[in-house]
């Protein structure tokens, strides 16, 4: 069988009020010149650090023919908030697998996209393509002066960063070095990681120019921040997938999640 | 959400590297967002498109940044009407290390009025590689704009809509090529999947609402419930279309909170 897979991550709760979100995921099962429904099959794992802590697969998927289902229905424990795992962890990661057993069916231009629905607002964005993920150039742009633009909004930004490769057994967790101006508040672990950087918006400038008619002027200067001394750790993996989340001060919840 | 049996693990055979538009930094990698190369003076120029609203939204601001950290910006932004004429044009210099926020308000002021939004696409041309987003606010919170999806001949796209009375979705698709182009906009409801052709004249904007465009069918599926559906996009264009989904939630209050794609 034929399979692709894509990863991102869900957020059951955030910060101290705890919110709780239902988390849909929408598959839309396509192919290059193939417009019959032939069947496809999914399989959705969910891991936490370092461990899958739940894993489904599912037929009855069609070629072309959108579909989801509500993780809730699918993994009531992760969110009861009395189990254990859902107690202990607010952010997972999850990997959605879609495969077919017809041999030329190319299915990498299918989309994932994961939802969370909260009381106030729906956030619904991609997950990745294994393969697409653009490494540790991606990483650099994330934590470059550049990137700080898109932190300094009045939002508390995180970048978060997917490993869903396993975890090798045996190996002891370790954190991964954090450049200046970033703080992490999880450590990371080398495989089915979820992992968690702050990133500190504190010495942006308060404007950013003025634009009219005749043009735009650029006012305000980005702070060098000190550049990542070391190189990509070790525990960096090909198949890290990182996003970039703003979350709502007031509500902590996410308004924003995008994939870099 | 009609997926049915459990299935076992799937086999792997090994996943595949594809090519995406943009392989580096904040451009979606399903955004619309390409080269172009004069062939006069071969210079090479990068394009990327948005889709910006603002009244009744009340603070919309553009972001940019070079893809490539350590470069500067120059280039244009220009600000196309629904008809594809351009309403406006901006410069941008930008040196290296400055960051660009760009209030757009007073940029959209004379563009015109639809579905009750001011809007326009925006095309932001550049001799550098770029990356960029658009944040709207209302008065409850802000949402962010990537550029267009795209959306392009065997390359058909999807996304999930709820269709509720508290709900309405505005779809903006975007020709940004200076041939017409056509495109079919299929909802998925429950059983039914009505289907509608939309034709693009060059750079134009054209806003659906599914609500709208398949209000009957939806009357018979769904008269007052809340409902999850989903919208697919086709097009037989080997140019490359854009689209952009906005969805409105209306609170029993009457305010109004606004949802994305990402």
């Amino acid at each position: 069988m034929n399979v692709w897979s894509w990863t991102s991550f869900f957020s059951r709760g955030v910060g101290a009020s705890d919110h709780g979100a239902r988390v849909f995921v929408h598959f839309f099962p396509a192919a290059n010149n193939v417009t019959a429904p032939h069947p496809v099959q999914a399989f959705i794992e969910v891991f936490a650090e370092g461990q899958v802590v739940a894993q489904q697969g599912f037929e009855g998927l069609r070629l072309n023919q959108p579909d989801g289902l509500d993780l809730s229905d699918v993994f009531p424990e992760l969110f009861d908030r009395s189990a254990a795992v859902a107690a202990s962890q607010k952010l997972f990661g999850i990997t959605v697998q879609l495969g077919t057993p017809q041999p030329r069916l190319d299915l990498s231009r299918s989309r994932v996209m994961v939802e969370l629905c909260y009381p106030s607002h729906r956030l619904r964005y991609h997950a990745v393509l294994a393969g697409q993920n653009s490494g540790t150039a991606a990483r650099e742009f994330a934590l470059s002066d550049e990137s700080a633009i898109f932190a300094y909004d009045g939002y508390e930004t995180q970048l978060v960063e997917v490993n869903p490769e396993p975890a090798n057994s045996g190996e002891a967790a370790s954190p991964v070095p954090v450049p200046s101006g970033l703080s992490p508040n999880a450590q990371s672990v080398r495989g089915h990681s979820v992992r968690v950087i702050d990133i500190d918006t504190r010495h942006s400038p308060a404007s950013a120019g003025s634009v009219g008619m005749n043009g735009f002027e650029s006012a305000g200067r980005l702070p060098r921040a000190s550049k990542e001394e070391e190189g990509p750790s070790q525990e960096e993996s090909d198949a890290t997938v990182r996003f970039l989340v703003r979350y709502e001060s007031a509500s902590v919840l996410p308004v924003s999640v995008r994939c870099l | 959400m009609a997926i049915g049996a459990k299935a076992d693990r799937l086999s792997e055979t090994g996943v595949e590297s594809r090519e995406f538009v943009s392989a580096t930094g904040w451009t979606s990698r399903e955004g619309l967002s390409y080269w172009s190369r004069n062939e006069n003076t071969g210079l090479k120029r990068h394009h990327l498109h948005f889709w910006a609203i603002s009244d009744p939204l009340e603070r919309v601001v553009l972001r940019i940044a070079p893809t490539h950290p350590g470069e500067g910006i120059s280039g244009v932004l220009r600000f196309f009407n629904a008809n594809g004429t351009v309403g406006s044009e901006c410069q941008l210099v930008i040196k290296a290390g400055q960051m660009a926020q760009i209030p757009l308000n007073a940029l959209l002021a004379n563009c015109a009025t639809d579905s009750g939004f001011r809007h326009s696409h925006l095309e932001l041309e550049t001799a550098e590689e770029c990356t960029g987003e658009l944040e709207f606010s209302s008065r409850t919170r802000s949402s962010f704009f990537s550029s267009l999806h795209r959306v392009v001949d065997r390359e058909p796209r999807a996304f999930p809509v709820v269709v509720s009375p508290s709900y309405r979705h505005v779809l903006a698709l975007v020709n940004p090529n200076d041939v017409q182009a056509s495109l079919k906009c299929r909802m998925y409801l429950g059983s039914r999947t009505p289907e509608e052709a939309c034709l693009l004249p060059p750079r134009s904007t054209v806003l659906l609402s599914p609500e709208v465009l398949f209000q009957r069918v939806i009357s018979e599926v769904a008269p007052e419930g809340e409902i999850q559906a989903y919208v697919r996009l086709t097009t037989r264009s080997p140019k490359p279309l854009g689209f952009q989904v906005l969805e409105e939630r209306i609170f029993e209050s009457g305010e109004r909170a606004y949802g994305v794609v990402s």
